[in-house]
This record gives structure tokens, C-alpha cells and sequence, in this order.
């Protein structure tokens, strides 16, 4: 059994804060840019905010799951909890910042059946190889990241067009869709070539994109204020 | 010029990571 303070532990402990920081600062960023209001009056987006929680959810799970690599599959499920409130902010931040009947467009209905089809047709491929005891934690993240991806497309902020926010959060939303299904695919069915790569150069993109789409957001909320002065 | 800023502090700490986290592990058990 590795020791908490053994060198490999210590290690394993330096690799997931270098994993989690970059992930860290993004939400660290947002969370910043949505308090901190320019001296201009702003109207700033609970979207900004929300989605910068998210970041920061995510970015603990980042750290959960280096530490499962050495062998504590009990950091698996911390990571999945963590990651799965993450996709409940931005869930929230999407529908925070929708207008009225936004999630009732055949676009969100249609992305819905498509996101829906994908997690379910994966989930229904996963299932044989997955431990009894995280059948449920599976389910309920999968429906969660194509809920978090239909929502990515169906979100309908006022104004709009945003400055590129909502082209950003929808393809951070498709990397993470990707990322995932990488991750879960070569965990739970069969192995991926240079999966590791796959899945964190998609995983970084995808947060990475989703705060850019965050800082688009506040952006064009801030030109709104300053045309409404 | 803001965004510019964010990626030039995050993209070398993703890099590092994908160095020493990705790259040079042999323990074949990577995961996101």
C-alpha cells in the first residue's frame, strides 16, 4: 500500500494539481470577470459566473481522477460526482441565460434526440463491462453530458448573436461529448489507441473553449451596456 | 487581448502536464 507521504504518492499528488491547475485558473478567470464589474456599468451574465463554478468543479475532478491512476478506484466516483456538477453549472449557466422558449426549438429538441442517441447507444455499448455498482453513476452521468451538450446547442441568450460565445460553448460541449466517450469507451469496452492523448487534448480544448465562450459572453454584455448609456 | 492573456498562462500548463503527465507515464492507466 503507498503511504500518503511516499514519493510516488507525493508525486501523484504534484501531477494532479499540474492537471487540475490550468482548468483552475479558467474558472478562476470567469468567476473574476463575472464579479468584478468594468467601471462602466455592465450588465454581467449569471452565465459568466456559473460557468466559471463549472470550471471549477471540473478542475477537481481533473485531481480526483490522477489520483484513481494509482490504483483507488474510489477517486473514480469523486471524479465522476465532481465532473457531474460540472455539467449541472453549465446546464444551469445555459438555461440562466436563455430566453423564454429557447428549450422548446425544434434546434434543442433535434440536439437533444442527437446528443440523447449518442450517450444512450454508448451507454448501451459500455453496460457489459461496467461494475454493478457504477451502472447508476454511468447512467446518470451520461444522460448529464448530453443534457449539458443539447443544452450547449439550444441556448438562446438575449442578445444575440454574442460574439462568438455561443459557437465556442458549442463546440466545447462537442469535445467534451468526445473526450468522454473516448474516456469512457477505452475504461469500460475496450482500449484506445493513445487514448491519454485523445482524451486530454479534447478534455483541455473543451474547458478551454467553454470559458472563451464565457469571456465572448460578458463581452458582449458589456458592449450592450455601454450602447444603452 | 484578455483572451490572449488567459491562453498564454494556461496553454504551457496543459502542455506540462501533457509532458509529464501523458507522455512519460508508463503505468498504461491514464484517464481523464
Amino acid at each position: 500500500m503507498t503511504r500518503p507521504t511516499s514519493p510516488r504518492c507525493r508525486e501523484r499528488l504534484l501531477l494532479g494539481m499540474l492537471k487540475a491547475s490550468p482548468v483552475a485558473l479558467l474558472g478562476l478567470g470567469a468567476l473574476m470577470t463575472g464579479t468584478f464589474k468594468p467601471a462602466k456599468a455592465c450588465a454581467s451574465p449569471a452565465y459568466v459566473t456559473v460557468v466559471g463554478l463549472g470550471l471549477l468543479m471540473g478542475s477537481l475532478g481533473d485531481f480526483f481522477l490522477e489520483l484513481e491512476r494509482d490504483g483507488k478506484p474510489q477517486f473514480f466516483v469523486l471524479g465522476l460526482a465532481s465532473f457531474l456538477l460540472s455539467h449541472l453549472a453549465y446546464i444551469g449557466a445555459f438555461v440562466a441565460d436563455s430566453r423564454a422558449g429557447a428549450f422548446t426549438r425544434p434546434l434543442f429538441l433535434g440536439a437533444t434526440v442527437a446528443f440523447g442517441g449518442l450517450a444512450g447507444g454508448l451507454v448501451w455499448i459500455l453496460l457489459p463491462g461496467v461494475k454493478p455498482d457504477l451502472v447508476a453513476p454511468v447512467i446518470v452521468y451520461a444522460t448529464a453530458i448530453a443534457l449539458m451538450g443539447a443544452m450547449a446547442t439550444g441556448w438562446w441568450p438575449k442578445p444575440f448573436p454574442i460574439n462568438g460565445a455561443y459557437t465556442l460553448a458549442m463546440a466545447g460541449a462537442a469535445f467534451f461529448v468526445l473526450s468522454d466517450s473516448v474516456l469512457s469507451y477505452n475504461k469500460f469496452a475496450a482500449p484506445v489507441p493513445s487514448s491519454r492523448w485523445v482524451i486530454m487534448t479534447t478534455y483541455y480544448a473543451a474547458q478551454t473553449l467553454i470559458a472563451m465562450s464565457a469571456s465572448r459572453r460578458w463581452s458582449a454584455a458589456s458592449s450592450a451596456a455601454a450602447k444603452d448609456e | 487581448m484578455r483572451e490572449a492573456v488567459t491562453l498564454a498562462v494556461v496553454v504551457p500548463l496543459m502542455t506540462l502536464y501533457m509532458y509529464f503527465g501523458v507522455m512519460l507515464p508508463s503505468d498504461g492507466a491514464g484517464i481523464r
